[in-house]
């Protein structure tokens, strides 16, 4: 049978737990390099590490992206009933934007458009275009991350209504990763951009946008 | 995922799971989670060992569900207090399979090896002794301290602490004391302030500080 802690030994653990919030707020204080500092003299491989929480936060941006992607499937049916949905609004905010700002909402994590195009075990629905029968260069993986991370930052931008530089962003993130360009999510994010430009910019719309 | 979310109190929907990733995205989790990794291995002294808890504890941060950044500790601060918590508890669990142990022997002294002498009794005696003295002291002072500040909920805290309510744990404190769970979480960090003190100083100044009022 488990026995109780007696005083002298609960105090004890509250004293060390109190030296270990010392320790604590100590490593918490430290800055990036120190931390890099502080495990690579303990022995750890710094880059290891980085790894752990780099999958750790793609995990959570495919889970983001993976429900933001139900979210905006749960959607689509019910305003795809309406009639007036066929029809393309002219100023009003409806059918298009509201269809690219939950695609939009879908991929802000930018998991998402890592998880579709380095498929790894994400139960989202495969894109449409067949592999190429070459295989391409799989860039490095940290140019893998940097485009993940520029493709974020693109739809946050998209989701701001920032066209200019949301579709820099996707241009930048093309260059490290091309492959990533496939994505649906990038697709439709670059159209819209592309489009919400034009429309911005009045009559003279039509005119060939920069890319 | 594990099964460890014992704190879930209710069912949590599709939309507060999704508004919790997206807030925990918005964290420095890299930073954290090396915070945590030298945390975990200041106490473990195992590199293999500190980044399974460093990745255990972000997990449960996660399915719990329930952290706000706004209320609770940092993200770094919370991940070094999950781990800390499961460590003592891997601990107790040890020292409890330790007295299972001992007893199934029925007498655990009965090797040569293991009988103290006489001298190693008498100065463990001592050292008991002096640990105690010195652990009254540092009650003595804390609650002092709690009660200069008019901290009522510490007070109650370091009470119940020292009749066997798990320290660390504010929900077990608040049902104890029936009172708002909240209050007991909000101690913590005065209480901190109040510790980080009482183990600066040392036994000397603390006596001359009370001697002068």
């Amino acid at each position: 049978m488990p026995s109780k802690p007696t005083p002298g030994e609960v105090w004890k653990q509250i004293v060390r737990d109190a030296r270990d919030d010392e320790e604590i707020e100590k490593l918490a204080a430290m800055t990036g390099p120190e931390l890099d500092e502080e495990l690579a003299d303990a022995g750890f491989d710094v880059d290891e590490v980085r790894a752990d929480a780099n999958a750790l936060r793609e995990k959570l941006e495919r889970s983001v992206a993976e429900r933001k992607a139900k979210e905006a499937a749960a959607r689509v049916p019910v305003r795809s009933t309406r009639p007036q949905a066929v029809r393309p609004p002219p100023r009003r905010m409806p059918p298009m934007v509201w269809f690219v700002a939950a695609t939009v909402g879908a991929a802000a994590a930018g998991g998402l458009v890592y998880a579709l195009t380095h498929p790894g075990g994400t139960p989202v629905p495969a894109p449409p275009a067949p592999p190429s029968s070459v295989p391409a260069h799989e860039p490095a993986p940290e140019d893998l991350i940097a485009a993940s991370d520029l493709r974020r930052r693109a739809f946050g931008d998209c989701a701001s209504r920032r066209w200019a530089e949301c579709l820099a962003g996707l241009d930048d993130a093309r260059k490290l990763d091309p492959a990533g360009e496939r994505s649906p999510a990038v697709q439709m994010t670059r159209q819209q951009a592309e489009h919400q430009l034009a429309v911005d910019a009045g009559p003279e719309g039509d005119k060939p946008k920069p890319r | 995922m594990s099964e460890k979310d014992d704190t879930i109190r209710h069912e949590i929907s599709a939309a507060e799971r999704l508004r919790f990733e997206e807030m925990l995205l918005r964290q420095d989790t890299a930073t954290a989670l090396r915070v945590a990794v030298g945390y975990a291995f200041k106490r473990t002294k195992s590199k293999v060992m500190a980044r399974h808890l460093a990745n255990d504890a972000f997990t449960l941060v996660w399915e719990r569900c329930s952290w706000d950044p706004e209320k609770g500790p940092a993200l770094p601060v919370l991940l070094c207090g999950i781990i800390r918590s499961e460590l003592n508890h891997e601990k107790e669990s040890g020292e409890t399979r330790e007295e299972h142990e001992q007893e199934s022997l029925a007498d655990p002294g009965t090797s040569p090896d293991v009988i103290p002498t006489p001298e190693a009794l008498v100065l463990a005696v001592e050292e008991k002794h002096e640990d105690d003295v010195a652990a009254a002291a540092d009650q003595e002072w804390l609650r002092s301290a709690f009660e200069k500040a008019g901290d009522e909920v510490n007070l109650l805290w370091l009470k119940l602490a020292l009749e066997g309510v798990p320290h660390d744990d504010p929900a077990a404190m608040a049902k104890a004391a029936s009172r708002d769970v909240n209050d007991f979480y909000r101690a913590q960090e005065r209480r901190k302030r109040h510790l980080k003190r009482m183990l600066t100083l040392d036994r000397g100044r603390r006596d001359d500080e009370e001697e002068n009022g």
